[in-house]
């Protein structure tokens, strides 16, 4: 059997779409009081509680990154206490890196000696957005992390190429963005942190996107791809064998 | 082969040289005006009163007094704080009228003279005028202007004091002059005093017609220390005792002038500004500060209106009665009945007006429009010419408004000047304000239009320029492709595929695209700033080991320390700063971190010094070991560097120091710092000229004692002797840019050198001092595609280092305080010079970093050593070229943009300082000497 085929198709992408759906959510503002341009921080924290909630069902429910499969084939069952540990393992891990991000942010550019929670928040949500999916996905330590999101042979599994289709088209879109912030246009909009914040959920979407094609679209269309091609060929075969059966007949 | 590269390289580069001067000689032409001088018989007849005789109308004045104060920005006269009580007292009570006077960039003073003189919109070529002093083709001598009018057609005696722009401008107009030279920028009271000290004895005598008195105090002030100096106030006050003296002088003596004779008419005096000053000091931009400066009319006849309101604020409404600076020139020349000058766009200010009566104003405005129609139809010699005998019969509608807007607004102002002509005296008060709404509407919009499209472009020399510069840019890239040797241009033909770095086309692409943007121009430092760390950041993510991941991290956050020293750009160069805590309540510690640096850079010298003997294997590694005549002058040579080193370093320190006084914010006692500067030559120029010497001697050691080590070394040390001469370079060079710089900057060349070592783990401090090799992640050979090289990240660090000093791409912040180091007298190459060497500083350090880098890494063989050079310097070039192409383009392309004198010109010529200063004499001629 096909390596794609052991995806259960009704399960796949379910995660995507969800992915989506927690980024549009996370964006939209359905009530007056949380407002981007008058309270960032309140704001950021609601998307960020929103995103995380996101990550942390799919990971109680195991099924983040076509781990359902897995499960299915008769996979030992885990028991809360351990899927609690876990979703509170990539919460502190989350806000590890957000804390690093953060001084990432500082060495770029961002304001020292003001504006310190909405830094802290903007790299909260550039954390979950672009380094939880590999937190999810990949082994804890540097080699699998650098396997996964610097080479560039091929020959990665499908883990490794979601993780670092999700860090960095994130990262890349967030970089791009910053270069709003100092053009004088004068927008609300250009206010430290929004730029950067709106680039990272931009390019969570991009990721998002990209992520489905390269991990899901285009392999299953090439095993299919492939299987047709094999059975064209096996039934080429099959006749050509027939008519040689026939001219020795 | 490395020479015939150089060769074709020269002949690219003179071809390039050719191109940008073909550009520059379309886009900053001088100015198209009128020739001659507008003489009284010319003047139309007064439309309003056809066959009448005498058409004249006799002046409102005699005399006229110009107090111009440089730099006088409008809140400094009607501002709450403002310290000019006087000056306000006569505002509210009615005595005198203020406006708002809107400079134009470039707001310099000379530029901005001519304006006031003129009534031109400036070209930008005078801005770089400004600066080369002694240039008199910018001169007015033979240009229409109000004060040849005033001395040929009113026979005014003419006097000036104060700054000696006047004198170059109008050679041969004054009987009277006392010029200050407005370069030294570190003099605050004395161009003052030089002022004042002509007030009372010039304005007594009756020898004189018109007096100009320019202060240049206030501008000094806000050079040094910003418009919130403490120093401001009391100037404020100073000006504003000058302004009652002579306000009050001028006022008695028209009374008995009066009443000598009956024909006499009183004195206009004038207080205004040439322009004004942004948050720190500085002028030479667009900004609303820059541009915001004041007129004041004072006198008899000058009515305003009396602020009911007493209190503070009473004034702030004249913060924004704007008028343009240029209004001026016709106003003067109607109040004094003289012909307006030829070339003027300003309109008069009709608030001066009021004495006139309606028929004698309407024939003003008419004298006004009829000169700005001249100046219409010498910028485009299709407008037909007018007869002002026939307007009166024609039909207003005789015109066609789509083609020919302006002249038929022209006609329709004398038209409707012509309709309450015969009524004259009765006519209804409707009639006159249609015809002077008008005239008014004409002028406005010529002026518009003028402004616009005054500096006619030369758009095919601009275009040849642009093809010539495209031409090299290809001849640069394909140079580079083929390295003669084949083996790696930019394509990689074997591999098919780019063969520089991924960061470096990023980067070259990110630049090209920030350059066609206003903001990303006045904002370059964010770019810079932002691509270094990026740039680290790819080097961490990378890195082969630990440690090199951990030395790219201090080097990022080394560098964020090096962003927050000095906020530049224009959209918020007001943001607190370490440069404004080190100017203002840590003064002290300011001088401390120099001497920290300076102490640095002593203790890394004679760190290196054995760093080299251990590698070198001294003393055993000479002929006879530590005995031989050889080694003997060796370490003479080595002594003699360090000690000129140590004297150079503490000497640059010590001007500082003397030059702003530091000894006193550390609170030394005066005999102390006399004691400590003993060694040093007495006074601050000699103490400059040492310091040159020194540097000097320290070039000249340096060279002796890599020959020796050449000569006398083992043969595979010859390219180390190579390194440590690019090293002694690279330090021997920091005392020099220590003179020249703000002193708030000399701990950032420690910063750099930090930096700078932090590459080069063999250099660091207890390094054993061969060069370990680095174990690599076994997983991890190769290079990165995302992985910048060393050279690449200095180049970035070369272009943010000039932003980090605190320079930017507005003319204002170029800085003119340090230039003059060691020169007693005015001359314009040492000057011109000196002056590069202080703003470029950075770049400098930063481009010798890169030759020194090149050594480390590949100057074991010379050959190889030599071939990396010239490939540096070609690249180089590529990026200077692409650079230029890209800029010319967007110039050419946004001619007519709303910033294209404020932004993208002096982006341009600061591109042209970096590819003639920079690229061309110090990168190709500095390595040509290194080869």
């Amino acid at each position: 059997m096909p390596d794609h085929k052991k995806y259960p198709l009704e399960a796949n992408g379910i995660e995507l779409m969800l992915g989506g759906m927690a980024n549009a959510m996370s964006l939209v503002t359905p009530r007056k009081g949380l407002n981007i341009y008058e309270n960032p921080v309140k704001y950021l924290s609601a998307t960020a509680s929103v995103l995380f909630g996101y990550y942390a069902i799919l990971t109680f429910a195991d099924i983040y990154c076509f781990k359902v499969s897995s499960q299915r084939m008769g996979r030992p069952r885990i028991s809360v206490v351990k899927r609690l540990a876990k979703v509170a393992t990539v919460g502190a891990a989350t806000f590890a890196s957000a804390l690093v991000l953060m001084g990432v942010f500082v060495l770029f550019g961002a304001p020292v000696g003001s504006q310190h929670a909405e830094t802290l928040m903007a790299a909260i949500n550039l954390s979950l957005l672009a380094v939880t999916p590999a937190i999810l996905t990949l082994k804890p330590n540097v080699a699998a992390w650098r396997r996964a999101l610097l080479s560039v042979e091929p020959g990665k599994t499908v883990p490794e190429k979601w993780a670092a289709g999700f860090f960095w088209c994130t990262m890349a879109t967030t970089w791009a963005a910053a270069y709003f912030v100092p053009m004088d246009w004068g927008r609300p909009w250009q206010r430290w942190p929004i730029p950067i914040v709106g680039g990272a959920f931009l390019g969570n979407l991009i990721g998002l996107l990209y992520v489905a094609l390269r991990c899901f679209v285009i392999p299953i269309a090439q095993a299919d791809f492939q299987d047709s091609e094999h059975e064209k060929r096996q039934m080429l075969r099959d006749m050509q064998s027939g008519e040689v059966s026939k001219k020795v007949n | 082969m490395i020479w015939r590269r150089l060769c074709v390289l020269a002949v690219v580069v003179l071809v390039e040289l050719v191109g940008l001067g073909l550009f520059v000689k379309g886009f900053f032409p001088y100015k198209r005006s009128i020739p001659g001088f507008a003489r009284p018989q010319d003047q139309p007849p007064d439309i309003g009163r056809i066959g009448a005789l005498d058409s004249e109308i006799a002046p409102q004045y005699d005399r006229l007094v110009v107090m111009l104060v440089d730099a006088l920005r409008n809140d400094f006269v009607f501002g709450n704080n403002s310290a000019m009580e006087f000056t306000q007292g006569l505002l509210r009570e009615g005595q005198a009228v203020g406006f708002t006077a809107k400079a134009l960039a470039p707001t310099v003073t000379m530029p901005r003279i001519k304006a006031l003189m003129a009534g031109t919109v400036p070209n930008f070529l005078d801005a770089v005028l400004n600066i080369a002093e002694s240039d008199t083709s910018s001169s007015l001598k033979y240009h229409d202007n109000l004060l040849w009018q005033l001395k040929h057609h009113r026979h005014k005696t003419i006097n000036m004091f104060g700054d000696d722009t006047w004198l170059r401008l109008f050679p041969d107009i004054f009987s009277k002059t006392d010029g200050t030279s407005s370069f030294f920028v570190t003099d605050t009271v004395e161009v003052d005093n030089n002022v004042t000290r002509h007030v009372r004895p010039e304005l007594e005598r009756s020898d004189w017609d018109v007096t100009i008195f320019h202060y240049l105090g206030l501008d000094h002030i806000g050079h040094l220390a910003g418009p919130n100096s403490p120093l401001m106030k009391p100037k404020q006050k100073e000006m504003d005792d000058v302004v009652r003296d002579i306000y009050q002088m001028v006022s008695h003596q028209d009374k008995a002038r009066m009443e000598h004779s009956p024909g006499a008419k009183p004195t206009l005096f004038v207080l205004l500004g040439d322009h004004a000053m942004n948050e720190i000091g500085n002028h030479g931009g667009n900004s609303k500060l820059e541009t915001s400066t004041v007129f004041v009319f004072m006198g008899q006849g000058i009515r305003g209106q009396p602020f009911a309101d007493r209190g503070k604020n009473a004034l702030s409404a004249l913060l924004t009665r704007e008028v343009p600076q240029i209004n001026l020139v016709p106003t003067l020349a109607l109040l004094f009945g003289v012909p307006i000058p030829k070339n003027n766009l300003g309109l008069p200010l009709h608030e001066l007006l009021d004495a006139y009566s309606d028929t004698e104003r309407l024939r003003m405005l008419q004298l006004t429009a009829s000169q700005m129609f001249g100046v219409v139809r010498a910028n485009d010699p299709s407008v037909k010419e007018v007869d002002v005998a026939q307007v009166a019969r024609m039909a207003a509608s005789d015109c066609d408004k789509a083609s020919d807007g302006l002249r038929c607004k022209y006609v329709a102002a004398l038209w409707a000047h012509s309709k309450c002509a015969p009524a004259a005296t009765s006519a209804s008060k409707g009639l006159v304000d249609g015809a002077e709404r008008a005239y008014y509407d004409f002028m406005e919009q010529a002026n518009e239009e003028l402004s616009r499209a005054f500096s006619g472009y030369d758009v095919p020399a601009m275009a040849y320029g642009i093809a010539v510069i495209a031409i090299s840019t290809l001849a640069l890239a394909a140079l580079m492709q083929n390295r003669l040797r084949g083996d790696a241009g930019i394509i990689n033909s074997k591999a098919k595929r780019l063969a520089l770095s991924l960061p470096a086309v990023a980067l070259l692409v990110t630049y090209i695209m920030a350059n066609t943007s206003s903001s990303m121009i006045e904002e370059e430092h964010q770019f810079w700033y932002f691509w270094v760390q990026t740039m680290l950041a790819l080097r961490i993510v990378t890195a082969a080991t630990t440690g090199g991941a951990v030395r790219t991290g201090m080097q990022m956050v080394l560098f964020r320390i090096v962003r927050a020293w000095n906020q530049t750009g224009q959209n918020w160069p007001g943001e607190i700063d370490i440069r404004f805590y080190l100017n203002s309540s840590h003064a002290t510690h300011m001088w401390a971190l120099g001497v920290a640096t300076v102490v640095a850079f002593n203790w890394y010298m004679h760190w290196m010094h054995r760093l080299m003997r251990q590698r070198f294997g001294l003393p055993d590694s000479f002929d006879g070991g530590s005995s031989s005549p050889a080694y003997r002058r060796l370490c003479a040579w080595r002594w003699i560097f360090r000690a000129a080193f140590a004297y150079a370093s503490f000497g640059a320190l010590a001007y500082q120091m003397e030059r702003n006084r530091g000894w006193e914010t550390l609170g030394m006692p005066e005999w102390a710092w006399a004691l400590i500067r003993a060694p040093m030559p007495p006074g601050i120029a000699a103490m400059a000229r040492s310091v040159y010497a020194c540097v000097f001697i320290i070039a000249v050691s340096s060279a002796l004692s890599t020959r020796l080590l050449r000569l006398n070394c083992k043969q595979g040390m010859v390219g180390a002797a190579c390194q440590t001469a690019a090293l002694d370079v690279l330090f021997g060079m920091v005392p020099l840019l220590v003179l020249l710089s703000r002193p708030h900057n000399i701990p950032l060349f420690a910063l750099f050198a930090a930096i700078f070592v932090l590459f080069f783990p063999q250099l660091l401090p207890g390094s054993s001092g061969c060069r370990r090799q680095e174990e690599h992640d076994p997983a991890w050979t190769g290079r990165h595609c995302l992985r910048p090289s060393k050279t690449l990240v200095q180049f970035c660090l070369l272009y943010a280092s000039f932003f980090a000093l605190g320079n930017s791409n507005s003319l204002a912040s170029l800085d003119i305080s340090n230039s003059y180091a060691g020169i007693s007298r005015y001359s314009e190459a040492l000057v011109g010079v000196l002056m590069f060497i202080s703003n470029w500083a950075g770049p400098l350090w930063w481009g010798t970093a890169a030759l020194a880098s090149t050594a480390l890494a590949h100057g074991m063989e010379q050959a190889e050593f030599r071939r990396r050079l010239v490939d540096l310097v070609t690249a180089a070039h590529v990026w200077q070229a692409c650079t230029l192409l890209s800029l010319s383009v967007v110039v050419a392309l946004m001619r007519t943009h709303l910033f294209i004198w404020s932004v993208f010109s002096p982006r341009y010529l600061y591109q042209v300082a970096w590819f003639a200063g920079y690229h061309v004499l110090f990168v190709t001629v500095g390595s040509l000497l290194w080869l």
